[in-house]
């Protein structure tokens, strides 16, 4: 457990928020092996992980034809999850032996719905690695500006 | 018998209501409708439509009945708009719930927040040209702010009698944004700049997030000591939510606070609309100037972002300059709209609250001067 | 309205010019030192930070230099076979598809190859979701 959270603090997205606000979602991380060619993720199916990479190479491929390759220690996979209604939207497959830490999807929700502080550095990060890593998905709404002002 | 018939319906509203009382109605029902149905800013429009309902009903005076009647209800809850106590905790909540990051990532596009309240400025001297007093044009002026609390707090200290046709246009313009913005933008800059990609923003630390707010209150007020009470709450806000410790205080005043207090302001500034004070040629006036205030504020925030290019090696997407109009966060999504519109791929969102939130501070602190200069 | 004053004699009577000027000025110099202010105020706290430690190191890692990408004659094989298929789809084709091809068809570790292909820059990104072929770096390593 405690590789995990050292390979999740290798993240851009987790790297500035503190061990403790990681809270119950340090508690139940997993680092998993990947074959090459494996499946982690159907888009369509039911939701239930998010993943970190440690080492190796995965697609992630959307309906549309359109793919990215996550192939940075760090690399989180899955944002898209919260405004999903809990399916996969992207097919994920790895394109060479992997290590990932898994995060259950429900913990993960439980950490940003908890801790405003920590998810909203996690947000920002994330804003800036999705416009980078995948610069074709449209995106999203203002972060919480439900109020106008 | 018939006497008693005649004295009660010559008290009832369909007596004593004139043209003017039916005008407002409509006014009122159309804000509720665009709030309801069309979803243009509900939480302010359905709340100032249904108080122009209140305001509206005729009444017979000295009942205690209208919002102007010194022991009436309605009277008492508009105390809040008169005395200024609404908008500093509206601005309480606003702090509560704004991330500051992208502003501290790259603080030069708080300039562009600078720039935009320029309009605040021109539409003084507009007002002051078509007749108002100086007062009445400070008040007008500040509809170039975007900022619908800092309207109301500077018109209730400076022209209280302006406070509904003020706030009624204010909060009008602020939901037409995504109409003026984006003519003036696509006229004020050309294609290739539109594209220009933002750098990305460096991180920010916590401890940077904590320290902003009394920074910025600190300097801000020593600079104007009159944005005190709206820089003073803002700030304290912020800090509340950074400080994480007080979450449970950012999580009330970014909920139940503001979101009361909007009830209320809504309401009263709605009420205060009456056929006979709002119906007048100076009510057209501040229409006029407040489409004016806005159109400038937008060219002088793009504008000096052309200028600031001739400066910076890192160029900025001069769209940005757009979202120095503090309405939050409409502005800094009609940029992300616009740059969209050239090139999909370019994400100018969270580029552009920094300029937006920075005109929210900008705001209150004109606000303060003009208070300073009139009183 | 207090006097029936209009246009610029209305401005001049009231100081409307020099109240725009000096109210301009004042937002922005409280804006622009607000901005400088912020600006160090990263610095100083990494200056604080780290007043014990004897060295400061930035955040962002040096780039890696990158090693040379060789093929083994399996692996140069299997990428004409990627590129024949590649130039059954269009120029910016989708990855995912071109993966599905190569396993239809049989080429040894499909997986492994393509990654191997996309880490020698054979098959580049074109940022838009999609991707090409890089004849220029194909010949250099494969031919």
């Amino acid at each position: 457990m405690k590789r995990a959270i050292n390979i999740l603090k290798k993240s851009e997205l987790f790297k500035s928020i503190e061990e403790k606000d990681l809270g119950a979602m340090g508690q139940v991380l997993e680092q998993r092996s990947v074959q090459e060619g494996e499946i982690l993720a159907t888009q369509g199916d039911t939701a239930t992980f998010f993943f970190v990479l440690k080492t190796g190479t995965i697609l992630v491929a959307l309906n549309d034809g359109k793919s990215a390759l996550v192939n940075t220690t760090g690399d989180f996979i899955g944002l898209e999850l919260l405004s999903s209604k809990g399916i996969y939207i992207s097919t994920l497959t790895a394109l060479t032996p992997c290590e990932i830490v898994v995060i259950p999807r429900d913990t993960f929700l439980e950490f940003i719905q908890d801790n405003s502080s920590a998810a909203a550095t996690f947000m920002q990060a994330w804003s800036s690695y999705r416009s980078r890593t995948f610069p074709f998905l449209t995106e999203q709404d203002t972060p919480n500006m439900d109020y106008h002002y | 018998m018939e006497h008693l018939f005649v004295d009660f319906f010559q008290n009832t509203g369909f007596f004593l209501c004139d043209y003017r009382n039916i005008v407002m109605i409509l006014v009122g029902l159309t804000f509720i409708y665009l709030g309801i149905a069309k979803d243009y800013e509900p939480l302010l429009l359905v709340p100032i439509g249904f108080g122009m309902l209140m305001g509206n009903i005729p009444v017979f005076q000295g009942l205690g009945l209208g919002i102007y009647e010194n022991n009436s209800v309605l009277h008492y809850l508009y105390l809040g708009v008169t005395q200024g106590v609404y908008p500093p905790l509206i601005f309480l909540g606003i702090g509560a719930m704004t991330d500051f990051s992208t502003l501290l990532a790259r603080p030069v596009l708080m300039l562009l927040g600078a720039a935009a309240q320029a309009g605040i400025f021109f539409t003084f001297l507009g007002a002051l040209a078509l007749g108002f007093a100086p007062n009445e044009a400070a008040s007008i002026g500040i509809i170039g702010g975007a900022d619908g609390p800092t309207a109301i707090f500077l018109t209730a200290k400076l022209a209280p009698k302006l406070i509904g046709p003020i706030a009624v246009a204010a909060y009008s313009y602020m939901a037409l944004v995504p109409v003026i913005q984006p003519p003036i933008m696509r006229l004020l800059t050309t294609r290739k700049e539109r594209l220009i990609r933002m750098e990305e923003p460096r991180e920010v630390s916590k401890r940077e997030k904590m320290l902003f707010p009394i920074v910025a209150f600190l300097l801000c007020c020593f600079l104007a000591p009159a944005a005190l009470p709206l820089l003073g709450m803002l700030c304290f806000g912020n800090l509340l939510k950074e400080a994480v410790v007080t979450e449970r205080l950012a999580v009330a005043a970014r909920t139940s606070i503001i979101d009361s207090v909007t009830i209320l302001l809504g309401v009263t500034v709605g009420a205060s609309t009456q056929g006979d004070v709002f119906l007048t040629s100076q009510s057209v006036g501040i229409f006029f100037l407040g489409a004016f205030s806005f159109c400038i504020a937008t060219a002088c925030g793009l504008l000096f972002a052309k200028f600031m290019n001739l400066f910076l090696k890192s160029k900025i997407n001069p769209l940005l300059g757009a979202a120095g109009v503090s309405a939050v966060p409409d502005s800094a999504r009609v940029v992300q709209v616009v740059g969209q519109q050239e090139d999909p791929t370019n994400f100018l969102l969270m580029h552009a609250m920094a300029p937006n939130i920075s005109g929210v501070i900008g705001s209150a602190v004109a606000a303060g001067v003009l208070w300073s200069f009139m009183s | 309205m207090e006097a029936n004053v209009y246009g610029l004699d209305a401005i001049n009577a009231y100081n409307g010019w020099a109240i725009s000027v000096v109210g301009v000025t004042i937002v922005f110099t409280g804006l622009v030192m607000l901005s400088l202010a912020i600006s160090q105020l990263h610095k100083v706290l990494d200056l604080w930070e780290n007043r014990k430690e004897l060295s400061l190191f930035k955040k962002k890692a040096p780039a890696t230099d990158r090693i040379p990408v060789e093929l083994t004659p399996g692996q140069k094989e299997s990428a004409r076979q990627f590129k024949l298929l590649a130039e059954t789809l269009s120029d910016h084709f989708s990855l995912p598809k071109l993966l599905k091809l190569a396993r239809i068809s049989g080429i040894d570790h499909p997986h492994a190859t393509l990654a191997r292909l996309l880490e020698a820059d054979i098959i580049v990104s074109d940022t838009q979701g999609y991707h090409v072929l890089n004849m220029t770096q194909f010949k250099t390593l494969v031919s």
